[in-house]
């Protein structure tokens, strides 16, 4: 008798017949996240509470294990303490798996320049490797300050802790490193911190981490656009009047006075949140659904944006810094009168943009960007704003002018997607009113999306680079930044003031003058 | 009435004839009164139509299953117990909700359910009834969880569904094969069983094993395969279709039945499989997996997995000995079932096993 249907596999094939594409769970490697910067607020507030998440929902192997590294000087039970409590905050509970989650957690301390600490890192790896059965496989994360990337480049690379891959990225052990944004502060610095990752690390092993790409709704804005037949044949120049983007914070620079003094938010955010945003929604179809397409298509979009010289600056940017106001029912200081701020600074806490992604598909589409601290309220949304209809049938019975249909893809918070369309009043008189379709996470899943970092730290486990930027990113988008930031080196724009709890200097709002619309209230 | 967390809520006045224009009124009721009265905020979710043949011997075990297939899948719920109500009863409905508190906190989300009851004699008016509560524009997932799916009120509601989860572990020992020539029929990507969604763990791990490039030519000299499982009785379906599933990836013909197993042809000889009950459990798991291959490529390895352990573990004892604990992809049942109903294409790999299991299991019965 013969088995109906059965998949002869021929015997001389190398590929595993067992290994079949309806096997889509993916099953994380046994490995070591080695966290520098184990005291600091990400660890803290995002990492480690994203590890014990996925470690609670089996996402980790069993033998994985945390290792935190860190100038203060701590015992390991000392550090699995602080780190519950860390969990906690976070709003998990940490009982009953955190006793076998903090099992797995390490501390060793050190500075990043001392090149014996990190010998030492390294014997007390080889020994957690050996006790836990990992096959050496090692994730560094640097959650430092970005000045202690090199010096902690230099010694991973010293003592040997990474392993450079040669060809199978894929063949253990492996070791990959995350790198916090923002890489590097310009171009230069950038190519320049890129350079030194690559004497240690092969490219296929950075993982460049921008948390915005790890969040599901943003992910959505592909499948929005790619995974739906309607919208698509309308994502262009001929239906889509201009594309605004919005990041707004209502936080003020918070502990980060230091670092932001140093960034503003043309470098806090716009030079990657606010890119990365843009590349979603102008890029093209990539071929297929990983990590090089996606990326390759990002790029495409970065080298297309329009450079702006000088006089475009003066013209399509407005920066501004927050002056004192009000927020949420309570006062709050100027920008200059917040702790450890040069009282006279020029940094920028708000920056508005008009900006153009000079090809076939955007061409004459105007991409207005915003972002900006001690906003009303913390809200990231893309507005793609479409064409009015050619001809207006209804002027003739009063409806002079008709609200451009609005698709709204709302990145946090109320996680969702509306649709705005003209509607007939009820009643015996022609009247159109904007109404809304609306789709919400919560309501249609029952759920929230998980948390961005739960997300991309278990696709740096399993090698997947698709939502983490690549070099070429990186540098093209600093290549655009840092045209802005040097021409308001002459002073043009000048920097404005807000006061805090506006949504910014009516200058802003002069952007869209002659667009036919204005900002979307958020 | 109050919302609370994790809570199938009836609606006061209990069980009713049915009347769909009612039963909406009443949905609509229950919202406007839990939202005036609820301290915090509720919010009514829906994916899905989910319509729920409930087999009355199974009814209480399995409605936890179905509470948290709406957790992961919010859902308008329609369980339905044919048979159940007094005789004389004709067909009665009462509502409820099933409400979840958000892991994040702020609130409840809830789906609605109708419950059905039936006597034996009005088992017909069933389908009319769910036709007429289904959200139009939402799917219609229909959940077999009733040890018969030929029953005419069953078919015809299996009519309506946009998508069928039916489940060969709860088919009557030896009807198996009746469940997968009903996916063969009606296509796998409309119908899933859902004995094949537990076995991914299982496929996953054998897979990995032979990913290892030094134990992938074993593949080609594989001489003994053992599956060995819990629980009383004839192998269950989930070993045949495991062992059906190794016959149509690898490519072997089934040869007959021999006095250690069946006799398997493989390009490179003879394969015997035996299927072994192991332990003295009364659930029906399937627990190990023991694999020989011969030279010139030898391995000897053994899968081990007990019950809703997180791990399993690998022995290879040739060609050279190790031992690990590598992850299990163990899933309880309800979030199987959400799975299959978010899966949405077809399952060429789950039809040929289905195929293949079925003759190996003929064979098993020949004398």
């Amino acid at each position: 008798m013969t088995a109906r249907g059965a998949v002869a596999a021929p015997p001389e094939t190398r590929a595993n017949p067992l290994r079949e594409e309806s096997v889509t769970l993916r099953a994380a490697d046994p490995c070591t996240f080695v966290v520098f910067g184990a005291t600091g607020d990400l660890t803290h507030r995002k990492l480690i509470p994203a590890l014990f998440r996925l470690s609670k929902q089996k996402l980790l192997h069993p033998r994985t294990a945390v290792v935190g590294f860190a100038r203060r000087e701590l015992t390991t039970e000392a550090f699995r303490e602080e780190m519950r409590r860390a969990v906690e905050d976070s709003g998990s509970s940490a009982s009953p798996e955190w006793e076998r989650f903090a099992e797995t957690l390490h501390y060793t301390s050190g500075v990043f320049e001392d090149h014996g600490a990190f010998r030492t890192l390294g014997r007390l790896l080889g020994e957690i490797e050996e006790k836990r059965g990992i096959p050496g496989n090692r994730i560094f994360y640097c959650a430092t300050p970005p000045g202690a990337y090199e010096a902690l480049i230099r010694n991973i690379g010293a003592a040997g802790l990474a392993r450079r891959a040669i060809r199978d990225e894929r063949s253990v052990p492996w070791s990959r490193v995350i790198i916090e944004k923002p890489f590097g502060h310009d171009l230069p610095s950038a190519r320049e911190l890129n350079a030194l990752v690559h004497t240690v690390f092969a490219e296929r092993q950075i993982f460049r981490i921008d948390h915005y790409l790890g969040k599901e709704t943003v992910q959505n804005i592909l499948v929005f656009r790619l995974g739906n037949g309607i919208f698509e044949p309308l994502w262009n120049n001929r239906y889509v009047e201009q594309v605004q983007i919005t990041v707004a914070e209502s936080v003020g620079v918070e502990q980060r006075a230091a670092y932001f003094e140093t960034a503003g938010v043309s470098r806090d955010i716009f030079q990657n949140h606010m890119m990365q945003l843009l590349t979603l929604t102008a890029m093209e179809p990539p071929a297929r659904f990983e990590a090089d397409s996606v990326r390759d298509e990002k790029a495409k979009v970065l080298r297309t944006l329009h450079p702006m010289t000088p006089e475009e600056v003066a013209r399509d940017t407005v920066r501004a810094q927050y002056a004192g106001g009000a927020l949420g029912g309570a006062p709050v200081p100027a920008y200059v009168g917040e702790p450890g701020v040069n009282p006279r600074s020029q940094v920028e806490t708000y920056l508005a943009a008009r900006v153009h992604v000079d090809n076939w598909r955007w061409s004459g589409v105007p991409f207005f960007l915003r972002t900006g601290k001690r906003l009303p309220k913390r809200a990231t949304e893309i507005a793609i704003v479409f064409r009015q209809p050619p001809f207006s049938l209804f002027r003739s019975a009063g409806c002079e002018t008709l609200e451009a249909n609005v698709l709204r893809l709302r990145i946090q918070p109320d996680e969702g997607i509306s649709l705005s369309f003209g509607s007939k009043s009820p009643g015996q008189v022609l009247h159109i009113d904007p109404v809304q379709m609306d789709f919400y996470y919560l309501t249609s899943f029952g759920q929230d999306p998980p948390e961005a970092y739960e997300r991309l730290l278990l696709d740096c486990n399993l090698g997947d680079s698709t939502l983490f930027a690549r070099r070429d990113e990186v540098e093209l988008a600093w290549e655009f930044v840092d045209r802005i930031v040097e021409a308001w080196k002459d002073q043009s724009p000048p920097l404005l003031t807000y006061p805090a709890g506006t949504w910014g200097p009516p200058e802003a709002d002069e952007l869209l003058h002659g667009s036919g619309t204005h900002w979307y209230r958020l | 009435m109050s919302l609370s967390e994790r809570h199938v809520q009836d609606a006061p006045d209990g069980a009713r004839p049915f009347d769909a224009i009612a039963i909406e009124g009443e949905l609509r009721n229950m919202w406007s009164a839990s939202s005036s009265k609820s301290s915090g905020a509720i919010y009514r979710a829906a994916l899905a139509n989910l319509v729920v043949p409930l087999d009355p011997s199974l009814a209480s075990r399995l409605m936890p299953v179905l509470i948290e297939v709406t957790r992961r899948h919010p859902s308008r719920l329609f369980p339905i117990g044919a048979g159940g109500a007094s005789r004389g009863a004709r067909l009665e409905a009462r509502i409820g909700a099933i409400c979840h508190r958000r892991e994040t906190g702020g609130g409840l989300v809830c789906s609605e359910q109708v419950i059905l009851d039936s006597d034996v004699g009005s088992t017909g008016l069933i389908p009319s009834a769910i036709r007429s509560l289904v959200i139009g524009d939402l799917p219609t997932v229909h959940l077999n969880l009733h040890s018969r799916f030929d029953l005419p009120w069953i078919s015809e509601l299996m009519d309506m569904a946009d998508l069928i989860l039916v489940d060969s572990c709860l088919a009557a020992p030896g009807a198996e094969p009746e469940v997968w020539r009903f996916v063969g029929r009606e296509g796998s990507r409309r119908v899933h069983d859902l004995t094949w969604a537990r076995l991914t763990p299982w496929r996953t791990i054998l897979a990995e094993v032979f990913d290892e490039k030094m134990y992938l030519p074993s593949l080609r000299t594989v001489r003994r395969v053992e599956i060995g499982f819990t629980g009383p009785g004839n192998p269950p379906p989930q070993v045949w279709l495991l062992a059906g599933w190794l016959v149509s990836r690898l490519g072997w013909n089934v040869d007959g039945g021999g006095r250690d197993g069946l006799v398997l042809r493989s390009d490179a000889g003879t394969v015997t499989l035996a299927l072994q009950r192991i332990g003295k459990g009364e659930e029906r798991w399937l627990e190990r997996i023991h694999i020989e291959a011969g030279a010139p490529h030898p391995l000897d390895v053994e899968i081990l997995h007990r019950g809703r352990e997180r791990t399993a573990r690998v022995d290879v004892r040739v060609p050279a000995p190790s031992s690990s604990d590598v992850p299990f992809g163990y899933r309880e049942f309800a979030a199987c079932i959400v799975g299959e109903i978010q899966r949405h294409a077809p399952n060429r790999s789950m039809e040929e096993a289905a195929r293949a299991a079925e003759d190996l299991i003929q064979s098993w019965r020949k004398p």
